[in-house]
């Protein structure tokens, strides 16, 4: 009769277990829908970041940056607003090309999606349509809960040698499929920046990271908090994302 | 008594006159010499620093297509770059290959700050050891993976010294994120008076594999040239060779999306990760010379010497209309003198050559004045030491400006001060020659 029982309660730990582990191709799927909910298909977006900027050399620092996106045809702009030194710099990306614009010298450089973003620990590519789940696999799965929430914590590899880091480490919320936390690695294992997305905006159907917090894993002290206002999905001219309209706003 | 002795003994006879015009000689020597010398040292300067720093004198890129299109730099196929470099083998000292990372971020505890590494074979390359000044700790363990060299200015600022470990962040050829842990092995001096890039230097293979390359693979191949006054031959010639073999890029042309800018912007650093629109087999070589970074520099230097020249030739203008005028009055002054001498046996010729010699001994003596005067300048301006930080850094040599004269310049200006005073008082001089005697002896002034 003990043997019975110890069979039945070990058969189901197993089922149980079976049932709560996820597949890594669902995993996989759930990237594709942290994609999808993050991306704005269908409909333009803008809103003004607020960036204050952490360092222990050159202390504290805040910019304000007006953003455009428009997902559909991978374009976007970020525009400075602040401080006054950096008014009218832009990013520009058309056409798979990313361009930044410096009004002293009125001309538009080259640049990457894997460039820090104005010199703050958020890179470029972070204020782009997102693409985890073309640019990474999962490796592995698991459940766990950071915070009060339950999670699929999740280890990525790139499906490429480009994609700015090799490895990452990601946090998604079980019911809204949400990233809550990245973590991301070089290509020496080392734990390079930690993102935290604490708080999220509904816009539409698509949800927003309202909060970002992007420490700095590398120099003790070194973080950028963004807070994202003003927010809406209204259609935007077509003319917003040309240089001429960044160069015209610079007049 | 001689033609010369008069002529001498006529400058003496007005002092102040004569300390006016050969003053004012001797400032627009002074001008041009001082000029002339402060722009060939900063020349000279530039070119030491561009060669320690780069590494050599004319610098071999190679750039490839990964399938995505993105364009990587790497010299994958080294047999043809042989093959072209074999041909100019007799004029190479030193060959030097290299990986670098351009942006590196070398990090110590909470500070940070940019940092150019460049990966080097320390089998191969000995000229770089020899130019590096030592501050604190040693080149002994140097060739050991992940041993480090970085300048005094960078050591400072963080707060590290040798044996220390550090990190550093860099992008690998592919533009991924990575992240090294390195050894200070040395501090050198020197590398900040070249202050517009902190340069540090470690073992190539480590590099290598952490920005995403083969232990034997570089990223451009430098010569050091047995004689730098064959650089544009030598590259002309490398140009040719390659391009029976390979896609080459010579930096002759430039086009509007500042391409040669781009390329001069490759040439200091790794990790160009541009997406390319029409793809290429194999590599693709890149080449250029210090000629061809220094040509902005080159470009203010002869800016600065057309302006030194035309305010020495304005100068002299002035000076040589004073020197007309004083002649004219010296003619009038001295109309009996001439006749004098003209009455006891003196040739009209003698009476220009009078004229003319007493003119040049004033220019040769402020011109004299002008070289001592700029010689005592350049040393006294050459012993000051500046700080790397300062607007001069970049054409500091061991933190003092450089200063060069050389006899030909020198003899240059003379040989033009000369002309233009001949040609100034030869009227004054032959209208003297042409004086009547009659009419000389008769003069009432």
């Amino acid at each position: 009769m003990k043997k019975a029982i110890t069979i039945f309660l070990v058969l189901l730990i197993v089922s149980l277990s079976t049932v709560s582990a996820i597949s890594l191709d669902d995993a996989n799927t759930i990237l594709d829908t942290v994609d999808t909910s993050r991306n704005f298909t269908g409909t333009d977006f803008s809103a003004v970041m607020t960036m204050i900027s952490e360092d222990p050399d050159t202390g504290i620092e805040k910019k304000k940056v007006q953003q455009f996106r428009r997902d559909d045809s991978d374009m976007f702009l970020m525009l400075f607003i602040e401080p006054a030194a950096e008014k009218g710099q832009g990013y520009l990306m058309i056409d798979e090309n990313l361009w930044f614009y410096d009004p002293q010298s009125r001309k538009f450089n080259h640049t990457s999606m894997k460039e820090s973003f104005g010199g703050t620990d958020a890179k470029n590519s972070d204020f782009g349509a997102s693409s985890l789940g073309d640019d990474y696999k999962v490796l592995t799965v698991e459940e766990g809960k950071l915070g009060r929430f339950d999670v699929y914590i999740m280890d990525l590899e790139g499906t490429n040698s480009e994609v700015t880091y090799p490895t990452v480490k990601i946090w998604i919320t079980k019911d809204t499929n949400l990233m809550l936390k990245s973590e991301d690695y070089s290509a020496t294992g080392r734990l390079m920046r930690t993102s935290l997305f604490p708080s999220y905006a509904k816009v539409g159907d698509k949800f927003l990271a309202t909060k970002m917090i992007f420490n700095d894993e590398l120099i003790d002290g070194k973080k950028t908090q963004i807070t994202i206002t003003d927010i809406s999905s209204k259609d935007l001219p077509d003319s917003i994302f040309t240089k001429s309209y960044v160069e015209r706003v610079n007049r | 008594m001689n033609i010369s002795k008069i002529s001498m003994r006529n400058i003496t006879r007005q002092k102040k006159r004569s300390f006016l015009l050969g003053g004012a000689i001797a400032f627009g020597v002074f001008i041009i010499i001082t000029i002339g010398s402060f722009t060939a040292g900063m020349t000279e300067t530039l070119k030491e620093n561009f060669t320690s720093i780069m590494g050599g004198h004319i610098y071999i890129l190679g750039t490839e297509t990964l399938d995505s299109g993105r364009i990587v730099q790497v010299i994958g196929d080294t047999a043809d770059l042989e093959r072209a470099i074999d041909t100019v083998d007799d004029l190479v000292k030193e060959y030097h290959v290299r990986s670098q990372v351009r942006m590196g971020e070398i990090i110590f505890g909470s500070k940070s700050t940019t940092l150019q590494v460049s990966g080097i074979d320390w089998n191969k390359e000995q000229l770089l050891k020899d130019t590096l000044t030592i501050a604190d700790g040693s080149l002994e363990n140097i060739e050991k993976a992940g041993s480090l060299i970085i300048p005094e200015k960078v050591a400072d600022k963080l707060g590290v010294i040798p044996g220390e470990t550090v990190l550093i962040r860099m992008d690998t050829v592919t533009g991924q994120k990575n992240v090294g842990e390195f050894t200070v092995a040395a501090i050198v001096q020197e590398q900040d008076s070249f202050s517009f890039i902190s340069a540090g230097y470690t073992e190539m293979g480590y590099l290598n594999d952490l920005i995403g390359l083969e232990s034997d693979e570089y990223q451009y191949l430098n010569l050091h040239l047995k004689d730098i006054a064959q650089m544009d031959i030598v590259a002309e010639k490398l140009v040719t060779e390659l391009e029976k073999t390979s896609l080459v890029d010579a930096g002759d042309d430039e086009d509007e999306d500042g391409e040669e800018d781009q390329r001069h912007g490759m040439m200091f650093g790794g990790g160009m990760t541009s997406a390319s629109d029409e793809p290429w087999d194999g590599t693709k070589f890149s080449i250029t010379n210090l000629n061809d970074i220094m040509e902005p520099v080159l470009q203010l230097v002869n800016i600065l010497n057309i302006v030194s020249l035309a305010l020495f030739v304005i100068l002299m203008i002035i000076t040589m209309v004073g020197l007309i005028n004083t002649f004219r009055m010296v003619l009038i002054e001295r109309t009996k003198e001439i006749g004098t001498m003209r009455a006891i046996g003196m040739h009209r010729g003698s009476v220009r050559s009078i004229f003319l010699l007493e003119a040049l001994y004033l220019a040769l003596f402020g011109a004299a004045g002008g070289i001592i005067l700029s010689f005592a300048t350049t040393i006294i301006t050459g012993l000051i030491r500046f700080t790397a930080d300062s607007a001069l850094g970049l054409f500091l040599h061991s933190g003092r400006l450089q200063f060069i004269t050389t006899p030909v310049s020198v003899l240059q200006v003379v040989f033009l001060l000369a002309v233009m005073t001949l040609i100034a008082v030869y009227l004054p001089a032959k209208k003297a020659a042409k004086l009547k005697v009659v009419d000389a002896l008769r003069a009432q002034y």
